[in-house]
């Protein structure tokens, strides 16, 4: 069977902070306005909180099923269909930041034993479209009518993240798997926190010794010195020790 | 005064519309060792999970007592195999026989989320993620709200 492999480059600016513009490709529920209003995108379960899956349904009922990849580290968002996907195809976005915004470089390749060239020519297309679509959104998504993140003081700061932490905890402690409590938004919201949340997740840690927390602490600094932990006092200590550090 | 022995958080109702006052009783303290899956199928001592967690008393993170060779996913389809291999056969709402123990899978877009067991009374149990376990009236109380809807039913005799 003959392979064809396509891809597409695209690359532009908005004049906004990195954080603000990165926020938005963090929220799952803004992609079906960012990438195609054709299709209902949703996060479902993952066996692992370390990677998302997100699933995205046309309306002719085609379902294309992605590994997400967020480096927060280093800007990237990466799709990835899952391995048997009848058009195995990736996309990343990588954002930098300038003096006057952020450019958001866009890479589509796709490698697919079906026709690919006009997989690619909608990638094409899809970049494109999506400096307008920015614009259309980023006023709308959640929490982009407030301040960014980066400029609350610690004290909205923290309060922000109690509030969060509160909801996350109340609305899923029924739930008896962990790859469905960290679908709930406010858990996702704490991730785009950032690192000026870590000191706040170890208090948690500590205070609760709820082990979930260490599920948001490896995706916000992509490092886990708790990899040889064999308790949670370990795990815990682990994280402070290079929290200090 | 209300305690964790003879109530539920606030919050959880309304997560679930038709967990009223009078539908339901609490009949455990909450508990983070074990959950629905291993209470429905008699093994409280166990977390039953296919995906990954931290164990807070032994061993770092794991994989929640899964069969090595059980698909790890969240479907519906992946749990019901599950339970097979615990003994465990379909069945109708209204089987109902001697000797024989019924549970009730939930789900929602073909994704299992919770697994109540039927007991001698006719009456059900459930263990609320970390939450307590209770004995509600009908499958329906925990319907309609985060737990989705009961796909199927299965029962394997009581040994």
């Amino acid at each position: 069977m003959p392979i064809f492999q396509a891809e597409a480059l695209h690359t532009f600016k908005v004049p906004l902070p990195l954080s603000h513009v990165f926020a938005l490709w963090q929220n799952y529920s803004n992609y079906e306005h960012l990438i195609t209003p054709k299709y209902i995108v949703k996060q479902v379960p993952s066996v692992s909180p370390l990677i998302d899956h997100i699933l995205c349904k046309n309306l002719l009922d085609e379902e294309l099923c992605f590994d997400v990849s967020i480096l927060r580290s280093k800007y990237t968002v990466t799709w990835k269909t899952v391995r048997g996907s009848v058009t195995p195809h990736e996309a990343n976005l990588l954002f930098l930041e300038d003096i006057k915004g952020t450019a958001i470089r866009c890479h589509f390749h796709t490698n697919t034993p079906r026709e690919s060239l006009h997989v690619a020519a909608n990638a094409r297309k899809g970049f494109r479209s999506l400096p307008k679509k920015l614009k259309e959104n980023i006023i709308s998504f959640p929490g982009g009518d407030n301040l960014p993140l980066s400029l609350l003081s610690d004290d909205v700061f923290t309060m922000r993240f109690h509030e969060l932490a509160r909801t996350w905890i109340e609305e899923t402690s029924f739930h008896s798997f962990v790859s469905r409590r960290v679908l709930h938004p406010a858990f996702r919201a704490i991730l785009s926190m950032g690192p000026r949340a870590i000191p706040l997740i170890l208090d948690e840690l500590q205070r609760t010794n709820n082990s979930d927390w260490l599920w948001a602490l490896e995706p916000m600094t992509e490092k886990n010195p708790a990899i040889a932990a064999k308790t949670i006092e370990d795990a815990i200590a682990a994280w402070i020790a290079w929290d200090r550090e | 005064m209300a305690s964790e022995l003879t109530s539920l958080s606030s919050h959880i109702f309304a997560k679930f519309p038709n967990l009223v006052e009078g539908s339901y009783i609490v009949t455990s303290p909450k508990d983070r060792q074990y959950n629905c899956v291993a209470w429905a199928c008699r093994e409280s001592g166990a977390w039953i999970a296919p995906d990954l967690r931290w164990n807070i008393l032994t061993i770092g993170r794991e994989y929640g007592n899964w069969p090595e060779d059980l698909k790890k996913d969240m479907r519906l389809e992946t749990f019901m195999n599950l339970f097979e291999r615990l003994g465990f056969v379909a069945c109708s709402a209204n089987d109902q026989k001697s000797e024989w123990e019924k549970i009730a899978l939930y789900s929602q877009d073909g994704f299992f989320l919770h697994v109540a067991r039927q007991l001698a009374t006719g009456s059900w149990t459930s263990k609320l993620g970390e939450e307590q376990d209770i004995e509600h009236i009908t499958t329906t109380v925990l319907e309609g709200g985060d737990y989705g809807s009961v796909s199927i039913y299965m029962h394997r005799p009581i040994v």
